[in-house]
């Protein structure tokens, strides 16, 4: 088990490492201000004002940079304790120097995480917040950094909070019928016992739910380029990616990897995989890519199904291969509607016509990719789901422990073993927030932080 | 007075008369010292002894040696086990009790219990030197010397008697409050609060219709509280239902200008699980009608109490509104209704052996920590004396654990909640509720019954035995099958599991006895039936374990007693102020004090590691 030290004071570069405009250096706890005082040639640091000042190094007296320096008094800073951060040069010189004076100055390099980590404790934030600062900080796309600033805003800890006060509801119930039963308290009827404790579960498992859109939104859809050799797969990555990144040739089977490319549209990170053509084949290393291929489109979150409009008459695998994947949504891709402008008639499924070599219609393919995405995962701008399987386990425990006090109602068993389920419901929502007393869950999430937060 | 005493006991209560028994069966010169020696072990309120979580806390006072369970035998007139349709950890006996019978019997007790002096006397001050107790001072300048103080002054601290607007100095109606002692501890530093509670009128057994109220009787198959207790056929003497009505309702609203709880007389919180009649219809203003039990207050009583229309309203409003009630239209009072306001120490001042953190050999136990309840009271008068004797001795304090019983949740709620109101025992405070059964507080207690050093040899002896076949019981169920046209009259297709069986709730408790007897034989009652109850609920039962194993690694881990919690830093403000108020033992007491969050508790795990 690590443990973090919440004594000593921390210093940290906390922006990223290399050639840069600026560097911040962040120090912070009860020494903090101290340690920058010795460092910075200036007398006092004064709360919430950025002051210019040289920093030296205190024991040879050079001097390191010109920086600026921002002090934030506790409670009144990111970690809840003294903190001054030092914006100096970039690069790989100005801020190492001054970090390493630090140190001289008896800080204590910060793990990875320990800013964050030293917030939760101050109270800062929760640890649904904490998190979202770390997927503020990996966020690549708009979508992903709209999600995690929502729950730094604490928009997922007040659903998580509703979903906890539904359960305190039930189970205050059931307390009261079991300690008042001498008096005239009429019992809640089983029935609607029953359902408040099947409401709960749904709205739990719901939430659970949404931990796919949270994916998405923080990690970019799987999108799946599937279909027959030679329908232009690797045509169409390129294409969308406006480069030549997969080799191309007329002759069927040219691809025999999986490649896998992201790129932005509209704020939406897609993470696109061209696939091996799907066929019956002898050759060894064919088959490799066709079980790549298939493992790649079950796994998608989107599956752009090609198809060569040359051939137009024979749409038996198509129609096969869809009926096998109505789980993902689909979009049947009519490719080479240069060669063949006229497309068959489909029927419950979304298609269109495209070109991908003189490209034709790829902007209203990318479109209905994201339309077809935010309609199935319900990616609407405001809704906030979670984003780790952290919440998701602890959320389908909470559902399991609701089913189990549903399955004690029905059995008619009395109101103390149903609340001994719906107390373990609570306990598993309450690991959401951090409302827990268990360390190890605390270290598992601290230690997947980046330096300096 | 020239005898030193081991150990004092400030009044004679439940608590009192408990903490004395206990201090002088273990061999210490105990002095009990009371106002009026008669009123010794009174019933100040409802003639009842034990319901939810009042009954297990009267079964685990019995298991270690105190003697309200066996009071309760001898003097009960009716007995009840409730929630017996439910399961076994809420099922929870109760009885009404003869108040006389109850209190002599106790008074008999005292009296024949060698080493035990009660002294009639008013404790005013404490005798002191250098925080530590060398004796009391009684109203009369007499000066009783002891190393022990226990004060258990139930309502008598600056105790005050409020109906309407009338106001009397009181500790109980008709009897004086005690002055000085909290006004001392207060200069002393300790912090002093005031509480309020109440009780109801009582009315002639004449004047009351039975003939229109529903009646109210007990199990006609009583069990006693008292392991020790056989041959029991106690009475069965019932109370009656009636109920108030819109009428009712009116004539108390339009009296509520003149109750001294709006009108701000009464600064004390009350209870809210047992509020007053004005009360209950200010906060339930949608509800046409309250339940009265009218309960004898010994058999033969002329004399009879109105449980739940306790008042502090004027006497005439009283009267009005309980006559409005049908079947009472005539009733003639006895005793008027009235509210009761007493002083009380917030509790985070006692550690968990009872004792005050800052004068040595001073324990608190009862109402005077904030409690309500005879048996909550019994309770803290048994532990804190059973831990001023081990004190004596040398020896650490004795304190049951939660998930070991309810006075073990009792104590470690009274050292880590803040109460704003008369604390109350209930089986939702337990979070290990199903492990405390009404029916298994010997066996969970078997330790430290043994250690407590009250039980007898012979007892001791027979709870062993219940436990060790229980266990071989419990290994049995599971290999033995029962086959069709079995003796339990069980019908059966094909051979089956005993265990099984009991699990899928074919076989119940009114099987036992037949089980017992044709395969059993050579077994307890007590140990076929806690098998029995440990097989039904074998899945809930392992659930609790994991959940009790989980949280003990919190509560093995010690936090030292002279621990300055502003050299932890990082705590958040709220935390450290409430470490510093309560001064926890442990870091599981400590993560269930309000205020303090799940963070500070990292925090503090973190230090204790350095």
């Amino acid at each position: 088990m690590q443990h973090f030290d919440h004594h000593d004071t921390i210093a940290a570069i906390s922006t990223a490492t290399g050639l840069g405009g600026i560097a911040v250096l962040r120090i912070s706890g009860t020494r903090a201000r101290d340690i920058a005082l010795k460092i910075l040639d200036t007398e006092k640091l004064k709360a919430r004002y950025a002051q210019f000042c040289r920093a030296r190094d205190p024991q040879s007296g050079e001097v390191l940079d010109n920086v600026v320096a921002v002090y934030f008094q506790a409670p009144a800073s990111y970690t809840g304790e003294d903190t001054v951060e030092i914006s100096c040069h970039g690069g790989y010189a100005a801020a190492p120097s001054i970090l390493s004076c630090c140190y001289d100055q008896g800080a204590r390099a910060a793990q990875p995480g320990e800013f964050t980590r030293r917030a939760f404790i101050n109270g800062k934030m929760d640890l649904l917040q904490a998190e979202a600062v770390a997927d503020l900080i990996h966020a690549v796309s708009d979508s992903g950094r709209k999600l995690a600033n929502r729950i730094l805003a604490g928009k997922l800890s007040d659903k998580v909070r509703a979903l906890h006060h539904e359960l305190l509801d039930i189970a205050s119930i059931l307390e009261l019928e079991l300690d008042f039963s001498e008096q005239e308290i009429a019992a809640m009827d089983r029935k609607d016992l029953q359902n408040s404790i099947a409401n709960a579960k749904t709205h739990i498992a719901e939430l659970a739910a949404t931990y796919d859109s949270g994916r998405i939104l923080r990690e970019g859809a799987l999108v799946a380029i599937a279909g027959r050799p030679n329908t232009g797969k690797s045509s169409l990555l390129n294409a969308l990616l406006q480069e030549e990144r997969a080799i191309i040739s007329p002759i069927p089977g040219t691809t025999r990897d999986t490649i896998e490319e992201s790129f932005l549209h509209r704020g939406m990170l897609f993470r696109l995989v061209d696939t091996a053509g799907l066929r019956d084949t002898e050759d060894p290393l064919e088959r490799i890519g066709n079980s790549r291929a298939r493992r790649v489109i079950s796994e998608a979150d989107l599956i752009l199904l090609l198809a060569d409009l040359s051939r137009p008459d024979d749409l038996a695998f198509e129609i096969q291969f869809i009926e096998e994947h109505k789980k993902t949504p689909l979009i049947l891709v009519f490719n080479k509607y240069d060669l063949n402008p006229r497309i068959p008639e489909m029927k419950d499924i979304r298609y269109l016509g495209i070109s991908a070599t003189r490209p034709q219609n790829l902007d209203i393919l990318l479109d209905t990719m994201l339309e077809m995405l935010q309609k199935h995962f319900r990616l609407d701008g405001e809704s906030v789901s979670i984003s780790r399987d952290r919440q998701r386990r602890a959320l389908l425990l909470s559902a399991e422990a609701l089913k189990r006090a549903k399955e004690a109602v029905k059995k008619g068993y009395s109101n103390e073993f149903i609340a001994l389920d719906i107390r373990e419901a609570v306990d598993a929502l309450e690991s959401i927030t951090g409302e827990t007393r268990s360390e190890d869950v605390l270290n598992h999430i601290f230690n997947r932080f980046c330096i300096g937060k | 007075m020239k005898n030193a005493y081991d150990i004092l006991v400030v009044g004679g209560g439940h608590a009192g008369v408990e903490a004395a028994l206990a201090a002088a069966r273990l061999g210490k010169r105990t002095a009990l010292i009371s106002i009026d020696p008669g009123a010794i072990a009174r019933m100040s309120c409802n003639p009842s002894i034990g319901g939810l979580a009042k009954g297990h806390l009267v079964r685990e006072i019995d298991v270690l040696g105190g003697e309200m369970a066996k009071a309760t035998d001898a003097s009960g007139i009716q007995f009840k086990l409730l929630n017996r349709s439910k399961g076994r950890a809420v099922w929870s006996p109760r009885a009404q009790a003869d108040k006389f019978r109850y209190e002599d019997y106790m008074q008999r007790v005292i009296k024949n219990t060698p080493g035990l002096d009660v002294i009639a006397g008013d404790a005013t001050e404490l005798l002191l030197k250098a925080n530590r107790i060398t004796g009391i001072r009684l109203r009369d300048g007499a000066l009783v010397p002891g190393r022990i103080c226990i004060l258990t002054n139930g309502t008598f601290l600056r105790g005050k008697i409020h109906i309407g607007d009338i106001q009397i100095p009181a500790g109980r109606y008709g009897e004086l409050p005690s002055i000085g002692i909290s006004d001392q501890l207060k200069a002393l530093g300790f912090s002093v609060k005031r509480l309020k509670t109440g009780t109801p009128s009582r009315i002639t057994k004449r004047s009351i219709d039975f003939d229109v109220l529903e009646i109210q009787a007990g199990d006609p198959d009583p069990l006693p509280f008292s392991y020790a207790t056989k041959n029991f056929h106690p009475k069965n003497i019932p109370c009656w239902l009636a109920y108030t009505n819109t009428q009712t309702h009116d004539i108390l609203r339009s009296a509520l200008d003149r109750s001294p709880l709006y009108t701000g007389k009464i600064e004390g919180t009350g209870p809210r699980y047992c509020p007053s009649i004005e009360d209950k219809i200010v906060r339930f203003s949608d509800k046409a009608a309250h339940q009265l039990f009218l309960e004898p207050e010994w058999e033969g009583s002329s004399q009879w109490y109105v449980n739940g229309f306790s008042s502090s309203l004027p006497v005439d409003i009283q009267i009005r509104a309980l006559r409005s009630v049908r079947g009472l239209e005539r009733a003639e009072f006895i005793k008027i209704g009235y509210a009761i306001e007493y002083d009380y120490f917030p509790s985070h001042q006692i550690r968990r052996s009872l004792e005050t953190k800052e004068i040595h050999g001073l324990y608190f136990a009862g109402q005077i920590n904030g409690t309500s309840g005879y048996e909550e009271a019994a309770a803290q008068g048994l532990m804190a004396a059973l831990n001023a004797v081990r004190s004596i001795e040398d020896k650490t304090p004795l304190v049951p654990e939660r998930h070991e019983a309810y006075i073990g949740v009792l104590i470690d709620d009274l050292c880590s909640k803040e109460t704003s109101e008369p604390y109350r025992m209930f089986t939702s405070l337990a979070e290990y509720r199903l492990l405390l059964r009404w029916d298994n507080a010997h066996l969970r207690l078997l330790e430290y019954v043994r250690e407590a050093g009250l039980q007898s040899a012979e007892m001791i002896e027979t709870f062993e035995k219940t436990r060790n076949e229980t266990r071989v019981l419990e290994k049995k169920y599971s290999a033995t099958r029962i086959l069709p046209g079995n003796p339990l009259q069980i019908p059966l297709d094909q051979p089956s599991a005993l265990s099984l069986l009991i699990r899928r709730q074919e076989l119940d408790e009114r099987h036992l006895p037949l089980l017992r007897e044709h395969y059993f034989p050579e077994y307890g009652v007590d140990a076929v039936d806690q098998a029995f109850v440990l097989t039904r609920y074998e899945g809930y039962i392992d659930r609790q374990f994991k959940q009790v194993e989980k949280m003990r690694q919190l509560e093995n881990r010690h936090i030292p007693t002279g621990l300055d919690f502003h050299r932890v830093p990082s705590l958040s403000n709220e935390g450290r102020e409430k470490l510093i108020k309560f001064r926890p033992e442990s870091i599981g007491q400590a993560s269930r004090i309000r205020g303090i969050s799940p963070a500070d508790i990292q925090v503090l795990l973190i230090y204790l590691q350095k």
